[in-house]
């Protein structure tokens, strides 16, 4: 009777809130910088919904050796997603880049390989350097839509090109 | 003229307790309001009173001065670690502190409450003394006696890798239920209730909030805001910086020869840029 009762209830979920997946294509440039010394920056990429809440992390790039010291001046990585995340990451986590293009693909799935219901979503994307500057974007997007997005060049980040579709 | 540093401790502890010193702000700035990783942290606190924010003018002296406040550390465990050691650096008072837990440190300055006695003598003059109606050190004939008890909160918070709901003290004048102080960015709403002794102060009180380095700035920029039905302040910040948010608010004492209490509240806010 319960598992019925719970049968019923997702396959009702799934009839409301049909999942969709989806491809969403971000190319970064990281740019070269006539600085000295040069400190690779942070990088993250995650989605949250529309109540700001985060929903995946796409990539997070930093110092592997330093731990989580300094997630925190990835200052809303930190406070929305990093805080709060633990190893369902770490297939996203990896060093510093450097400069150069960078291209991230997303299957609308969560980090725990679940696919997110259709709906409005935000990309976020924050970049932070070590004697150098913070750089964010917060972009909206219709995940189970199609677009696409050009971010314009920043300090720490160089043009960004965000093509999705379902 | 230079004071040597036993007068000024005196005189920044008599100001501690003084009404002309609620013309002064009191304030504690942390090094550091958000910190992430699995080391231990250590952080610094700097501690002072001054009519420019943030900028040191009196000390607080040193832990254990009779006249000086305890340096106050509140875990997100709940415990609490009182009589912290703190120096006297003449302008201000500074402290280390050693953060292992996760969660929201509450990180204060305590000392019990002062009595205040306003009087006018017999040739029209108006004066205060600390102390009580009883107190000797009021003048012969003193007339139109009234005595005010101070409750001063002097705080601010610092989150290591998890931020907790702040757990309110019940006493005094303190932020009740709202935006996380360690969750602050411009632009984004933000609200606090202010809570008296646990419970929601009304409407109207006057809340201040006043960037750091207004030293630097040829206008104040005070942020005036008014509590609402509930007790409660709403804004949006526009610049990133530290604030100190003031508030104070008067109400008739219930105890034998006392007839006001005044709770004071000084807290240093950290506002990132979006």
């Amino acid at each position: 009777m319960r598992i019925h009762g719970l049968l019923l209830v997702l396959g009702l979920s799934v009839l409301v809130n049909p999942a969709i997946g989806m491809e969403m294509q971000i190319t970064l440039i990281q740019p070269q910088l006539d600085v000295q010394p040069y400190h690779r920056p942070y990088i993250a990429v995650w989605v949250e919904d529309e109540k700001r809440q985060p929903r995946a992390t796409l990539a997070l790039w930093k110092q592997l050796e330093k731990g989580d010291k300094w997630l925190k001046d990835l200052r809303q990585y930190w406070r929305k997603a990093g805080r709060n995340a633990g190893a369902e990451i770490d297939g996203v986590t990896g060093a510093t880049r450097r400069p150069g293009q960078h291209r991230l693909v997303w299957d609308g799935r969560d980090n725990q390989g679940r696919p997110l219901p259709a709906g409005e979503y935000l990309l976020n994307i924050e970049a932070s350097r070590e004697e150098g500057g913070r750089d964010y974007h917060r972009v909206p997007f219709q995940l189970g839509g199609q677009g696409q997005i050009e971010l314009p060049a920043t300090t720490e980040l160089g043009t960004i090109q965000i093509r999705y579709q379902p | 003229m230079l004071l040597n540093p036993v007068k000024v401790i005196v005189i920044a502890a008599m100001l501690l307790a003084s009404q002309a010193a609620f013309a002064h702000a009191r304030w504690i700035v942390p090094s550091h309001t958000n910190l992430s990783g699995d080391e231990i942290h250590k952080i610094a606190v700097d501690f002072s009173i001054s009519n420019d924010i943030f900028h040191p003018d009196m000390s607080f002296g040193s832990a254990g001065d009779p006249r000086s406040p305890q340096l106050v550390l509140n875990a997100p465990d709940g415990s609490r670690q009182a009589k912290l050691p703190f120096v006297d650096l003449l302008r201000k008072s500074a402290a280390g502190l050693t953060l292992t837990q996760s969660g929201t440190y509450r990180i204060g300055l305590e000392q019990p409450p002062v009595l205040l006695t306003f009087f006018k003598q017999a040739n029209g003059e108006r004066g205060r003394i600390f102390g009580g109606k009883g107190s000797p050190d009021l003048p012969q004939g003193a007339t139109d006696l009234f005595t005010t008890r101070m409750h001063v909160r002097v705080e601010t918070f610092v989150s290591r890798n998890q931020l907790n709901a702040l757990v309110p003290q019940n006493q005094g004048l303190e932020l009740g239920e709202g935006t996380h102080p360690n969750d602050l960015f411009t632009g984004e709403p933000v609200t606090w209730q202010l809570i008296l002794d646990g419970k929601p102060v009304g409407a109207d009180l006057d809340v201040t909030l006043i960037r750091g380095d207004s030293r630097y700035r040829n206008i104040r920029d005070v942020i005036r805001l008014k509590t609402d039905q509930e007790g409660r302040v709403s804004l949006s910040f526009d610049e990133p910086g530290l604030y100190l948010l003031e508030s104070s608010l008067d109400s008739k004492s219930q105890a034998e020869g006392i007839d006001n209490e005044r709770a004071a509240l000084f807290v240093t806010l950290e506002v990132n840029p979006a």
